[in-house]
């Protein structure tokens, strides 16, 4: 099993040595696990450089001095065992595994691995062979439970986003998500998502961009938290996810070939219940003319009735089979079938899980490996094909990529690796309550859980379209007129609105490094991140809006280039130095032209910017930023006990004023492995540690000189439009920090049955670059400005133990818990809180408000009583709170992962489930849901038994669970309650329902929930099959696995917190219309050849 | 010794390699020192987009000064209005600004050189403080006291529009009293009138009056009309010596003069209701029932047919009606009323949807102010003038494009001024300036043919077919029209004590129905 442990292991441990004559030792190195030959140990001539590695059969052979030379072998998971070599010509051995992973190598700052034991901080690994038992849809959400400190938030929508960060929130509104650096090459994680769409606007997710990581090329991933990061620079506040992939490694003779093929299978999970006892419209009164609550209308001579299509809610009559009524679609005669056929008025059996289809993905991949004993190259292809759950949505992805190294003149090492990738998605959906002035018709998700007619048949509606083109509406403007009142049909919006979008992007790098004297190495790189992303938005001619087309092309380049020098030195054994210096040079250029069609489109169908009836309107954007860096670290190792890093970076940033755009920051860590003078029996391992750091930051481009911007709607009456931006620009900022330290102790115990690592953390952001909101009465929304602090502390543990190992079965555990309190500060001295970001209608403003935790919802509370009783008006509706106050933040208390591993001979099978306390989102769809009568909850029985859409006169109505009270209201919003009876006054249904929406005075706390969740986010069952014997085959394994199964613990049943993950940005925790979550399952085949 | 000096160099090289500092990277994007011109047609549209869109006029002013209801979600009709709706606040500031760049890069010898080109620097300068007169003024007019900026009156209360400001950069403004918010905007249209040179080149960018230096003095005038005459009750001698100065200077004399802002033809910039209707698709408003009754010459009735409001123009059909509401399905002209619920709205199919001229019309004009209000001030200053009231009338009309003949037909029945034919006509001639209607209501308690809160009435969808309905407030204890909009909510977190001290100015609280400073009786 420790073979899972391999990763690419540098020879760190050089000295300087006079050459002599030369002799060849072989021999043969064993596992003590299975007595098989071990590949890939590392075989060192102590005090050289010299050294080889076993090849696959656990061969090897390396020259040696003759003298006395001690041969050094190691492995990871295994104990290292040095031979002295006397004049032996053969040495033959079995290495002992190392049951913890105290040997375990890890890959830290600048891609240098370096042992675990020996770090001042925490870094932890997860590993691409643990990652690659299931298919992982992507990087992100496969670390998911998986690491201690990271906070992972995803949505499962098609190519949808994730949230990644690591200890928490650090930025009031600059990035928060950790810098991404794939085999030292920094990629672009961005999210084009707009800010209003992430906020509940309307929109699409058109995710982020590690979505493109192929999760079966990674090798392996070191998350790098505070200390660990700082040398990587600004960029790295907020940690360091560092990827390494697959690579052919020059070292050994060998040829391989991987195959995986996986097929998923995806269906929609998590949704509210909705009523099934009333249908839509509203009831027409007998005064009105309604019959039986229906309009009578009469059509070719005949009497019918009609419910009222052009209302998008459900309050109407109460569903009674014996009532025929004409449907929405009666009315044309396309549909000969259809036409003027009555139907009972009765619950659809086609609901809205008839309109999600079941996903499916496949997954083919095929990686061949070529090493030579002086170089190595891996090239692999993997292509995705993936359907999603909503009609038309899909999703092709093609990953290519080759990876390898070469050993030229004996001092030169070369590494290249390139990506390729292209992806193209159809369908993605349409998420959230379009706001005034978009140009996008109405989403799904508010026609699926907000405005809808409860008795529409799914089914039926996928006859969306006539003959000559023209939409069905179900959403009828009324019996006569079919043009769409408020609603599309959903189809129609699935299949005529659909976008697309194709992503083309290249990244790699290119490295030489040459060793100039024995421990002195110089390297240099230059990488580079290239991607063209382009967007198309519709909206079809028919639609309830105005047809449009939209295309956005983004193109984003980042080439760094960076040269290094590295030292490396032992000194009698008791004192190793590792140094590096070096310098960086970051260009990053993003490039965004955009046009969108105005005044509707010319003809049906044509999706091209000329096709527009009035001007093109265009936008053209440029940003460029530049970064210029020295860096330098140094590592100093006492007897295997006492380890000292120190790191330093200066960097000089493009998007500061000259003035103030150089800044210099160091970190330092110590650590101390106590089991090396401590002897105790049950301790296996035990080391503490502490480390202190800064990091400075710079900011976006563009912020420091004021300028001025042309109006994006054109010229107007031939005059050009321009005008002061909300934002004014400071030509004073400067730098912001964070300020980091942490300590922690790591054991191992009982014979390496128990493992324990514990991480203490605070760091603190000073000087913070932010726009700070100001009275809008300045003319501005807000002002450029170092200000403010905000505090994160908090603890991370890893807990490992293997409860049970008897025989061939052994049963792993590994819990991750990660607890972050964060608080804000101070913004400004009179500011006491700033908006990120509004919900559509104002019910909840996200905000960081001072003395409380970031991404704090303030929204209209319940006013409540000593006692904490909600408190009713005289006449049994809720009171609320005059002002906005908070309500509790979207950010959690605490995370947690649990993974339970079962192995048994050639089975696997392993269970992470992924805990989520605290946090709180609101749901604009639980509000419209409620004011519309669609959820269940509006159809519902009192507590006398009756219907709730019943008079309150006759029994029906609602009693609110709340006391009467007398409320004195202070102006600034505080209040006491007095003189508290029961409540006994019933409202009506409808009353209470519509009272959801906080616009007519009452609480938007209604619509507020804890984020609470328990997911069993991962199961695997896996089985290697046993291909000794078989010559050509190196493994085979079969795999089953589920992802999101199961969700208990949710705060309303009908709502996962995750559906409000509408981007990677700080806005979060807001819902407006939304596609539920899925769960999925799947098989996975690898074969290895 | 050698090896030494080889790392040294090397060490040299690596930190050469990235040592060098970086420019600042300028923004390739926008202008640093922009056309005033620009500047200036930039804010006039989007002040003029702000207020009279479908969210500030067609669901705030339009449905309280019951010109219109909406046909479905009725809430603001019934005076729940959106926190959207409230801020719209901070566009106007945004726009005020840009307003206030125009003066600034007029006035600083840096820029006012190179932007002479787009008219003379104190022309574009007094256009700015008229455009900005007339944008406080709604803006007071609104909620009450709010933070104010003046060009010409250094008073430490005028906050506003500061944050540029190096010296002062005030970041939360205090509120000015609506004492001296009005007094400023009267001496600033006195000074920006006295500021324009006919002679000198005129304002490029100006979609108001195309530069016409000579008819923007007539505006400021008529403008300062206006404002004095709101104001006359809270302050009489201050409001008459500006009525004297500002009609002795000059004030529109016919609808040659009137101030309007004409949008494109085309969608994109098209004008706002049109967009509503035609790009938004929105049918969602209609006029009004009352206001229907009102130029169909009848009375609102109740369920007995006793009159609920009373008509002054009883028996007298205003040919404007057929401008202002097209025809329903059935051939007639049936008023929306405001409705309990929505249920009940979607059954109203029978009516009339607002007339072609006002929301399929791109390129309308949308009046800032029109002559006929300057003829019923002048009617009402002399003591309820008849030939005034009828320049009035007769000017809405011939504005409209009703014809001559029907123009005379109507005048010929007319009954004849005093206070409430003038009022009531002034009401009816402001119906694509909703805004200044509600002041006007506020003022002077006309017109009468309001519905009230807790009201019950009919309506007659088809001729003898009789719906009853009635309205309520859904704000509890609002009995009348109200009287100002409450502040928006984000100014309790960035502004809270000086909003604070402007809520204890206001008689109730921030409330719907807290009486502003002019509105005295």
């Amino acid at each position: 099993m420790k073979r899972i442990l391999l990763v690419c292991f540098l020879v760190c441990a050089v000295a300087f040595q006079s050459y002599a004559q030369e002799r060849t030792i072989s021999g043969t190195v064993l596992s003590d696990e299975d007595n098989a030959g071990l590949p890939a140990v590392n075989i060192i001539v102590k005090g050289t450089t010299q050294g080889t590695t076993t090849d696959l059969d656990g061969n090897y052979k390396v020259s040696v001095p003759s003298g006395d030379a001690t041969l050094v072998f190691s492995s990871i998971g295994f104990q290292n065992q040095e031979i002295i070599v006397g004049d032996q010509s053969v040495i033959n051995l079995t290495l002992l595994s190392d049951i913890t992973q105290l040997g375990e190598v890890v890959v830290t700052a600048l891609g240098i691995s370096r042992e675990k034991a020996g770090l001042g901080y925490a870094v932890q690994q997860v590993e691409g062979e643990d990652l690659e038992k299931s298919q992982q849809t992507d990087v992100i959400s496969a670390l998911s439970g998986r690491v201690a400190g990271v906070q992972i938030n995803q949505s499962s929508n098609i190519g949808g986003s994730k949230r990644i960060t690591i200890r928490g929130a650090s930025s009031f509104f600059g990035e928060n998500q950790p810098l991404i650096v794939i085999d030292g090459l920094p990629v672009s994680n961005s999210n084009f998502n707009a800010a209003a769409m992430q906020s509940g606007s309307g929109g699409f997710d058109y995710g982020n961009m590690l979505n493109d990581i192929n999760p079966d090329d990674v090798e392996s991933i070191s998350v790098l938290k505070g200390t660990a990061a700082a040398l990587y620079g600004s960029r790295a506040a907020n940690g360091v996810i560092l990827i390494t992939t697959k690579k052919g490694n020059a070292g050994k003779s060998s040829f391989t070939v991987d195959v995986n093929s996986a097929v998923n299978f995806e269906n929609a999970y998590v949704m509210p219940d909705l009523q099934n006892k009333y249908g839509g419209g509203a009831i027409v009164s007998d005064a009105n003319g309604g019959v039986d609550g229906f309009e009578q209308v009469e059509i070719e001579g005949q009497n019918y009735l009609v419910p009222a299509y052009g209302v998008d809610e459900s309050w109407g009559p109460r569903y009674d089979p014996s009532i025929m009524v004409l449907p929405w679609n009666a009315f044309s005669q396309d549909y000969p079938d259809e036409y003027l056929q009555q139907v009972p008025w009765v619950a659809t059996e086609n609901d809205v899980d008839e309109f999600f289809e079941t996903g499916t993905s496949f997954v083919n991949s095929i990686f061949l490996t070529g090493t030579t004993e002086n170089a190595g190259v891996r090239i692999g292809f993997t292509n995705t094909t993936s359907g999603g759950i909503l009609p038309g949505s899909d999703l092709k992805k093609n990953n290519i990529t080759v990876g390898g190294n070469m050993k030229m003149f004996d001092k030169l090492t070369v590494t290249a690796n390139l990506n390729y990738l292209r992806t193209t998605t159809q369908g993605r959906p349409l998420l959230g309550y379009p706001a005034s002035g978009q140009r996008y018709g109405n989403t799904l998700g508010q026609t699926f859980w907000q405005w809808v007619h409860r008795q529409i048949d799914y089914k039926v509606s996928k006859g969306y379209k006539n003959a000559d083109g023209t939409q069905r509406s179900w959403n009828r403007n009324s019996w006569d007129d079919p043009t769409p009142h408020y609603s599309d049909n959903h189809h129609w919006i699935a299949y005529e609105n659909r976008p697309e979008d194709e992503r083309n992007r290249v990244f790699g790098n290119l490295g030489l490094s040459y060793e100039l004297t024995p421990g002195l190495e110089i390297g240099g790189r230059v990488s580079g991140d290239i991607f063209t992303f382009e967007a198309r938005e519709k909206v079809a001619v028919g639609s309830q809006a105005q047809s449009s087309f939209y295309k956005a092309v983004r193109t984003f380049h980042e080439f760094n280039s960076e040269l290094t020098l590295r030292y490396s030195k032992e000194f009698n054994n008791d004192l190793n130095l590792n140094a590096v210096v070096g310098g960086n040079q970051m260009r990053q250029e993003f490039e965004l032209t955009r046009g969108e069609t105005s005044g509707g489109l010319v003809v049906p169908n044509l999706y091209n910017l000329l096709n527009s009836a009035g001007n093109v309107l265009v936008n053209d954007i440029t940003d460029i930023k530049r970064i210029n860096s020295v860096f330098a670290s140094a590592n100093i190792g006492f007897r295997n006990m006492l380890y000292l890093d120190l790191t330093a970076r200066n960097d000089w940033s493009s998007t500061l004023p000259e003035d103030n755009n150089s800044y210099f920051y160091p970190s330092a860590s110590l650590s101390f492995v106590f089991s090396e003078t401590v002897q105790l029996p049950w301790l296996d391992f035990g080391k503490v540690r502490f480390g202190v750091a800064r990091v400075s930051k710079d900011t976006d481009p563009y912020r420091v000189e004021t300028t001025y911007r042309f109006n994006s709607d054109g010229t107007f009456q031939g005059t050009p439009r321009i005008f002061a931006p909300d934002e004014l620009l400071n030509a004073n900022l400067k730098p912001e920090n964070t300020d980091t330290w942490e300590a922690g102790f790591e054991a191992s115990l009982f014979n390496n049955r128990l493992g324990i690592d514990f991480t203490y953390f605070n760091n603190t952001t000073t000087d913070q670059i932010i726009p700070l909101e100001v009275s809008k009465s300045t003319g501005y929304n807000a002002k450029f400005i170092n200000a403010g602090e905000i505090e994160n502390k908090g603890i991370e543990l890893t807990l490992t133990g293997t409860p049970v190992r008897v025989g061939d079965f052994a049963w792993d555990i590994m819990v991750n818990y990660t607890k972050i309190d964060n608080e804000v500060i101070e913004i400004l001295e009179g500011i006491d809180a700033m908006d990120i970001a509004t919900a559509p209608f104002s019910g909840v403003f996200l905000r960081a408000s001072v003395g409380s935790r970031y991404g704090q919802l303030w929204g209209y509370d319940f006013v409540r009583d000593d006692q904490g009783n909600r408190v009713v008006l005289d006449n049994g509706y809720w009171a609320r709170t005059p002002n906005l106050v908070p309500l509790g933040s979207v950010m959690p208390d605490w995370n947690m992962g649990i993974r339970n591993a079962f192995t048994y001979k050639g089975f696997d099978l392993s269970v992470l489930f992924d805990i989520q306390q605290g946090g709180k989102f609101y749901s604009v769809s639980h509000m419209w849901g409620h004011y519309s009568g669609i959820w269940e909850e509006t159809a519902q029985v009192n507590d006398q038994g009756n219907e709730i859409r019943s008079p309150v006169s006759e029994g029906g109505g609602i009693l609110l669970d709340g006391v009467k009270g007398v409320i004195d209201f202070n102006e600034d919003g505080s209040y006491t309650v007095s003189n508290t009876t029961p409540n006994d006054t019933y409202v009506s249904g409808q009353g209470w329902a519509a009272r959801h929406y906080h616009g007519f005075g009452f609480p938007s706390a209604q619509s507020v929930f804890d984020a609470d969740y328990i997911k069993m986010r991962e199961v695997t069952l896996g089985y290697d099959f046993d291909v000794t014997g078989i010559e050509f085959l190196r493994n085979v394994r079969f795999s089953v696995y589920g992802r999101n199964l199961l969700v208990f613990g949710l705060d309303h049943d009908g709502l996962d917190p995750e559906i409000t993950v509408n981007g990677s940005g700080n806005i979060q925790g807001i819902e407006a219309g939304f596609i539920p979550q899925t769960r999925s399952y799947g098989f996975k085949l690898q074969l290895g050849f | 010794m050698k090896n030494i000096k080889y790392k040294i160099l090397t060490l040299a090289l690596v930190i050469s390699f990235a040592a060098c500092d970086v420019d600042y990277e300028s923004n390739p994007n926008e202008i640093n020192v922009p056309p005033t011109s620009g500047l200036l047609n930039d804010a006039t549209k989007k002040m003029m987009d702000d207020l009279y869109d479908q969210w500030f006029q067609g669901r705030f002013t339009l449905v309280v000064m019951q010109y219109w209801h909406q046909t479905v979600y009725g809430d603001e009709d019934r005076y729940v209005f959106r926190e959207s709706q409230r801020e719209t606040w901070e566009d106007f500031y945004y726009n005020l600004e840009n307003f206030r760049k125009v003066i600034e890069l007029n006035t600083d010898e840096e820029f006012r050189g190179p932007n002479s080109q787009y008219g003379s620097n104190e022309n574009q300068i007094a256009v700015a403080r008229i455009l900005m007169s007339w944008s406080f003024n709604i803006m007071a007019d609104t909620w009450g006291d709010i933070p104010y900026y003046s060009y010409g009156n250094p008073d430490p209360s005028f906050q506003a529009l500061k944050l540029a400001d190096v010296e002062e950069e005030i970041l939360s403004p205090q509120y000015a009293e609506q004492s001296a918010i009005y007094d400023d905007i009267l001496n600033e249209l006195q000074d920006a009138e006295a500021m324009i040179d006919e002679n000198a080149q005129g304002v490029v960018g100006d979609n108001i009056y195309g530069g016409d230096m000579a008819a923007w003095k007539k505006f400021a005038n008529s403008l300062r009309l206006r404002v004095a005459l709101k104001i006359r009750g809270a302050d009489p001698s201050m409001a008459d010596a500006h009525i004297n100065d500002a009609i002795a200077k000059g004030v529109f004399t016919s609808n040659a003069d009137n101030a309007g802002f004409t949008y494109e033809s085309a969608d994109v910039n098209a004008a706002p209701l049109y967009r509503a209707f035609n790009v938004d698709n929105r049918t969602d408003f209609a006029p009004s029932h009352a206001f229907v009754e009102l130029l169909s010459g009848r009375n609102v009735l109740d369920h007995s047919d006793a009159p609920v409001t009373a008509n002054p123009f009883l028996g007298l059909t205003d040919p404007r009606l057929p401008v202002f509401s097209q025809l329903n399905s059935e051939g007639n002209y049936v008023g929306m009323p405001s409705f309990e619920n929505s249920g009940d709205a979607i059954v109203y199919t029978w009516r009339s949807l607002p007339g072609d001229a006002i929301i399929n019309t791109p390129n309308f004009v949308q009046p800032l102010m029109d002559y006929s209000e300057v003829a019923f001030i002048l009617s009402e200053l002399n003591g309820w003038d008849q030939t005034e009231y009828e320049n009035g009338v007769r000017a809405s009309m011939e504005k409209l494009g009703v014809a001559a003949a029907d123009i005379d037909a109507y005048m010929a029945a007319l009954p004849a001024a005093n206070e409430e034919s003038v009022l009531t006509q002034k009401y009816i001639s402001m119906y694509s300036d909703a805004h200044t209607a509600w002041a006007e209501y506020r003022r002077t308690g006309y017109p009468h043919t309001f519905i009230l809160p807790d009201t019950e009435y009919s309506t007659f969808p088809s001729p003898g077919v009789r719906r009853d309905v009635s309205f309520t407030s859904l704000v509890e204890g609002i009995t009348d029209i109200p009287n100002r909009l409450q502040y928006p909510d984000f100014e309790r977190t960035l502004n809270g004590d000086n909003r604070a001290a402007a809520v204890g100015n206001l008689s109730k609280g921030d409330v719907l129905d807290s009486p502003l400073w002019w509105d005295v009786n």
